[in-house]
């Protein structure tokens, strides 16, 4: 057949068109634009870990099997979903106004605080019933917390700036929970 | 007098010898089989993507089906006794790999084990976050269905054998567009920081610098490993010496821009596998980032030891022939 001659005399045409397609098609498994680390930027970067009740950070995998990358993510995308639920219900409102920049920059619904608490405490519940599926030693029955940490360079200096996004009250009833030492068998 | 044709000529006849399969030894092919069989059935061993109840964030074909079925009967305590799901894609995956190994029926095998696999790391992938170490894993396997397909079909339909270029066979093709995918994922990600950097990806790599920073970071909140508690050296040299940041972090674009070079013939395929493998290496020492699968298809597509050592021996000894006996 004609057009198979294209295929058949260049071999990588194929190719191409995977590459074309990959980048059109966005992160549709296991079609992806791998586009990690694709744009460095001087915006602060951001990252989150769980706390206790008292901030004292808690070994997110050794509860929960989650990575920390992972629960970042996760909250990432909730931020995300929130906001466009949020944004479209504020736009069905009759009294809808559109929003202006607000004085600490914030600018987008997405990094409101009321959008970063809401998204943080469905982080936590998450990670909360994911630690249910472990053993009993495991379960986070205690006050959490989610910190998210802003990465940023001032005058050739690398700086760190954290704050509390979200708070989940202990479990009522539940015995204090034990303290953790770390462990190498932890990590399998 | 007869001039040698410029370096324009040189250039312009080695583009126009296209990017083609080369003639693949059995053995060779098998050795490939066997160790990419090992990697699938790697995969499968991996219970986790099992134990998410839900799909909080749908990607892929999650989108469409409800894929929380493979979590059915899974218990966290007993992973023995339960979820089995589990055990039956692995199987599954371990009955077809064997068949993959043996090259028995690879038109069957293949197809069912890439949809196995697409579904477990699709589910994975629906959670709310995405992972990308296991996509190269499906995609050498879709290669493989593609080719298998495309010749029985191209058979099928003109009831007569597949045209091959000379000197190759279909095991050839099998290798080539293997090797493709797995270059093509690495010039997908250069181009994804070519057009969302808007081309300055080069010039504004030292903010790489906070990654490192969040690497660490996340490495100690895992586990609070008192390894991880400190501040990464690297990534305040990094931003204390931009240039050469600039000029490190370049020469890693380009090698992913320019990865199908790997295509031209078996000498681009290993420089081109051996500096994605240092360069997955170094990210892991300084990023804590592990991608084995891709590693490990580079060096079974790519780098194939297997042939270089046959090839060295091969070398040594018509080299031994070449030299006169000794007195």
């Amino acid at each position: 057949m004609v057009w198979t001659r294209p295929l058949r005399r260049h071999f990588i045409f194929p190719v191409l068109l995977f590459i074309v397609l990959s980048l059109v098609i966005g992160e549709f498994y296991p079609f992806s634009p791998f586009s990690m680390y694709s744009n460095p930027s001087p915006e602060p970067l951001r990252y989150c870990y769980l706390a206790d009740g008292e901030g004292q950070p808690l070994p997110v995998f050794f509860h929960t099997g989650y990575r920390p990358a992972r629960i970042t993510k996760q909250y990432k995308s909730f931020r995300t979903e929130i906001a466009e639920k949020e944004e479209r219900r504020q736009t069905a409102s009759p009294d809808y106004q559109p929003r202006y920049v607000l004085p600490d920059g914030e600018d987008k619904l997405a990094d409101t605080m009321a959008v970063r608490e809401a998204s943080g405490l469905k982080v936590l519940k998450f990670l909360r019933e994911r630690s249910y599926q472990k053993a009993d030693y495991r379960h986070l029955t205690g006050g959490l917390q989610l910190v998210e940490v802003a990465i940023s360079a001032q005058d050739n200096r690398l700086v760190e700036g954290a704050r509390v996004v979200a708070t989940l009250p202990a479990v009522e009833g539940a015995p204090p929970q034990p303290p953790y030492e770390f462990s190498e068998t932890d990590e399998e | 007098m007869s001039q040698a044709p410029g370096w324009k000529a040189r250039a312009a006849q080695w583009f126009r010898e296209g990017f083609v399969p080369v003639p693949a030894y059995r053995w060779e092919w098998f050795f490939m089989r066997l160790f990419f069989a090992v990697v699938v059935v790697r995969e499968f061993l991996k219970d986790h993507p099992y134990q998410d109840t839900d799909q909080k964030g749908p990607n892929g074909i999650a989108q469409f089906f409800d894929l929380t079925w493979l979590h059915a009967g899974w218990d966290f305590e007993t992973r023995l006794g339960n979820g089995w799901f589990f055990h039956a894609f692995l199987a599954i995956a371990v009955v077809c790999m064997l068949c993959y190994v043996a090259g028995k029926g690879l038109p069957v095998v293949l197809p069912i084990v890439a949809l196995l696999h697409t579904l477990i790391r699709t589910y994975a992938n629906s959670q709310g976050g995405i992972g990308h170490s296991h996509q190269i894993v499906t995609l050498g396997l879709l290669a493989q269905v593609g080719v298998a397909w495309w010749v029985w079909g191209w058979q099928r339909w003109h009831k007569k054998p597949y045209p091959f270029r000379p000197g190759i066979d279909i095991r050839g093709y099998y290798i080539y567009y293997t090797q493709a995918v797995v270059a093509a994922t690495y010039v997908v990600a250069g181009l994804s920081k070519l057009f969302n950097s808007m081309g300055l990806w080069v010039w504004n790599a030292p903010y790489l610098s906070y990654d490192l920073v969040k690497s660490q970071r996340q490495e100690y909140y895992e586990l609070l490993n008192p390894a991880y508690a400190g501040n990464p050296f690297y990534a305040f040299w990094v931003v204390e010496h931009p240039m050469l940041s600039r000029m490190m972090a370049g020469g890693a674009f380009f090698l992913e821009l320019f990865a199908l070079l790997a295509l031209k013939n078996r000498p681009w395929a290993l420089a081109i596998g051996l500096g994605m493998i240092v360069l997955h290496r170094s990210i892991y020492a300084v990023m804590h980032l592990e991608f084995a699968n891709n590693e490990a298809l580079l060096a079974i597509f790519l780098v194939n030891v297997p042939y270089w050592l046959w090839w060295t021996w091969q070398k040594v000894v018509a080299r031994r022939k070449e030299l006169p006996l000794p007195n």
